[in-house]
């Protein structure tokens, strides 16, 4: 009887043990088939993301879903609240949860990278929506973003240089050449200096953008440093029909899966530590304890942690030649944000901070679950409990899996010069993993001199031969996928 | 027995969870009353600076000289764009009703309809000249002209560490003779935030 409730017990937990991209991978199946309809539809019916921890997770997924689907409007209503939720620390239920049960059951919090990236698809939502004013309010919300980064200066992902050129662009587009300028000069330096770890390097067309702003705001002195900073002398042209800014987002973001390790506390006099299986991996133990000889042999601490698993990207990110109206435009799409770095390092330096308090965590347990066992008073109820306690410490150590998942991998950019009024046929060519190119063509109307237009494409994976429009979709975005 | 109690011990601790997680207090509160939930600009911090600005506008000179120019007649006021600068989404239609519900309480100025309000009046109008009977349609060019006009923007400055915020609203107004493009009046009003998150 006891063995059974025992092992009912066993499987009800193990059976809820699974990794949110296993709950969701439906949705992430659609994502990579470009049918974005019915991955929003089942990420909208996902009862796992419906659970009120889950109310951020589930308004990010489905705020970008609605942006792939070209429906802006209702995107920013769900980016809009997700932003409202992003504002809410931990409260202290929340820590006491993921103190007593586990990480993943806590509310979730975004990374600090999806805080940066909701901006991102806020920002180009309002801009195809043609509120500028709005489009705008992200510029600024974005910046403090990038000021709540910049107290984590230790880390090494404290400042997202990304973020930053966005930023300039939308104050560029606004005409506000004073902002811009600032905006480029701080994301110039982001690269300069952080850029390397976190996957890119320092975009070559940012040098342009400076100066270009630099000389709008006619702040002549700082043109002219960085014109000797750079080596070339900056000439202005007008652009007759305007340009393009085009967002290439490439792959599908990391997803997160369980990792198991197993700790032993070793350690005598001079201070207990804990140790894995391969011994490579030394956490000291900080907690106390009334009797340290019951610390001795506290061995098989088994911890679960989230670890990120990349998804193979199809298109290499390679210089992709881009041709305006089958002229080439002698721009290459240049990376900018590398997703698939930045989650790693983030979780990687939050999880190396988190390690030792979780592991103590963890020791205390089977302390607990040890005296109850040689408790002899209480006769073989003790030895239960201490069973139940050891067993459900054990079960319910389960790692965070989530994660926003239906962000790109990677990001590229370039601005490309429109050359002719009305319709300009712009074309990308990508590199399949055969070496063969593959096309994809966007047709933007000129809407005038100077004016600045923004377009992102999403390619998760291989492209289908036709790409299903919806309607609500501007013309203009239209992708028109050409077999090699 | 003791397993049994047990199982009803922990079906009663479910239920009762859910019951307490599905309630939901919903009260009628004053329009009045002020209350901050995130900290953000709200309909409090709208209304009062609609109403601050609105006293401090018509307590200014450029009010009496206008009308000791002109006979002692009102001068008629059109509220323009008031532009959110801020970093925050704020709508700003409410705040400019607001504007114009007080300067028309307060009967010193007359305010003329701006924006796509006017537009759909227009529209109405235009209708009228088919289908109203002539003696009840409203004549083209009767509209009366505005002399001032409100424009203003609503910035602000954020200060933030740790967990704490501070919260500068600047709202800023101008009232601009429409024929001499003089400006006669600027208006601020700051309102100031701690957030503690």
């Amino acid at each position: 009887m006891k063995l059974s409730l025992l092992i009912s017990v066993l499987l009800f937990l193990m059976v809820s043990c699974k990794t949110y991209f296993e709950k969701s991978q439906n949705a992430h199946t659609a994502i990579a088939q470009y049918q974005f309809q019915e991955a929003l539809e089942d990420i909208a019916s996902n009862k796992y993301l419906r659970k009120k921890r889950n109310a951020l997770l589930y308004h990010l997924e489905l705020g970008r879903l609605y942006h792939l689907n070209g429906e802006y409007e209702e995107s920013n209503k769900h980016l809009n609240y997700a932003d409202d939720l992003m504002d809410y620390i931990n409260t202290l239920t929340d820590l006491a949860v993921s103190v007593a049960v586990n990480s993943a059951s806590k509310k979730y919090r975004a990374e600090d990278f999806e805080k940066i990236m909701i901006h991102y698809y806020k920002a180009l939502n309002y801009i195809y929506l043609n509120e500028m004013e709005d489009a705008l309010v992200e510029a600024r919300r974005m910046n403090l973003k990038e000021m709540e980064l910049d107290e984590k200066k230790m880390k090494q992902y404290h400042t997202d240089p990304f973020g930053m050129m966005l930023i300039g662009q939308i104050y560029e587009k606004a005409k506000d050449y004073n902002n811009a300028f600032i905006a480029y000069r701080n994301a110039y330096d982001a690269y300069v200096k952080t850029g390397k770890s976190l996957g890119v390097e320092v975009p070559k067309q940012i040098q342009e953008d400076l100066l270009r702003a630099a000389y709008l705001a006619q702040f002549y002195d700082e043109l002219s440093y960085y014109e000797n900073t750079f080596g070339k002398k900056y000439k202005y042209t007008p652009k007759e029909f305007g340009e393009l800014i085009l967002y290439w987002e490439n792959g599908k973001a990391p997803y997160k899966i369980e990792k198991e390790y197993i700790f032993t506390l070793v350690g005598g006099q001079a201070g207990f530590y804990f140790t894995d299986q391969t011994g490579n991996l030394r956490v000291p133990f900080n907690g106390t304890v009334s009797n340290p000889s019951s610390l001795a042999a506290l061995a098989g601490i088994r911890i679960a942690l989230p670890a990120y698993k990349e998804f193979p990207l199809y298109y290499q990110p390679t210089p992709n030649s881009i041709t305006v109206n089958n002229k080439d435009s002698s721009k290459h799409l240049e990376l900018v944000e590398n997703i698939n770095v930045i989650a790693e390092k983030t979780l990687h330096e939050r999880f190396s901070k988190d390690l030792a308090t979780h592991l103590t965590k963890l020791a205390m347990n089977q302390i607990l679950a040890q005296s109850l066992r040689s408790d002899t008073t209480n006769g073989e109820l003790g030895m239960i409990l201490g069973t139940a306690v050891s067993a459900a410490g054990f079960l319910s150590e389960q790692a965070d899996t989530r994660n926003w998942q239906s962000l790109p991998a990677m990001i590229s950019y370039t601005r490309v010069p429109l050359t002719q009024k009305d319709s300009n046929e712009v074309t990308l060519q990508l590199v399949n993993p055969a070496g063969q190119t593959e096309e994809i063509k966007i047709y933007v109307n000129s809407k005038g001199k100077n004016n600045i237009q923004f377009k992102n494409i999403f390619t998760p994976d291989k492209l289908p031969g036709k790409i299903v429009k919806p309607e609500s979709i501007n013309d203009t975005l239209t992708l028109k996928p050409i077999k090699p | 027995m003791k397993l049994f109690n047990l199982k009803t011990m922990i079906i009663l601790l479910i239920l009762g969870t859910a019951t307490i997680g599905c309630t939901r207090k919903v009260s009628r509160v004053d329009v009045d009353e002020q209350i901050d939930l995130s900290g953000k600009w709200n309909d409090t911090d709208a209304q009062l600076t609609a109403e601050e600005l609105t006293k401090q506008m018509l307590s200014e000179d450029w009010l009496p000289n206008f009308m000791q120019k002109h006979n002692g007649e009102k001068p008629v006021v059109i509220v323009g764009f008031i532009t959110n600068k801020s970093h925050e989404h704020i709508e700003s239609e409410p705040f400019i009703k607001d504007i114009e519900r007080n300067l028309i309480l307060s009967q010193k100025v007359r305010i003329v309809q701006g924006g796509k309000m006017r537009e759909q009046i227009r529209m109405e109008r235009a209708d009228q000249q088919d289908n109203s009977s002539v003696s009840t349609m409203k004549k083209w060019g009767l509209e009366i002209g505005a002399d001032f006009m409100v424009q203003g923007s609503i910035n602000s400055i954020v200060d933030q560490i740790d967990k704490k915020r501070v919260v500068l609203y600047q709202v800023n107004l101008e009232l601009t003779n429409i024929q001499t493009n003089e400006i006669v009046w600027v208006g601020q009003k700051k309102i100031k935030k701690f957030i503690k998150r």
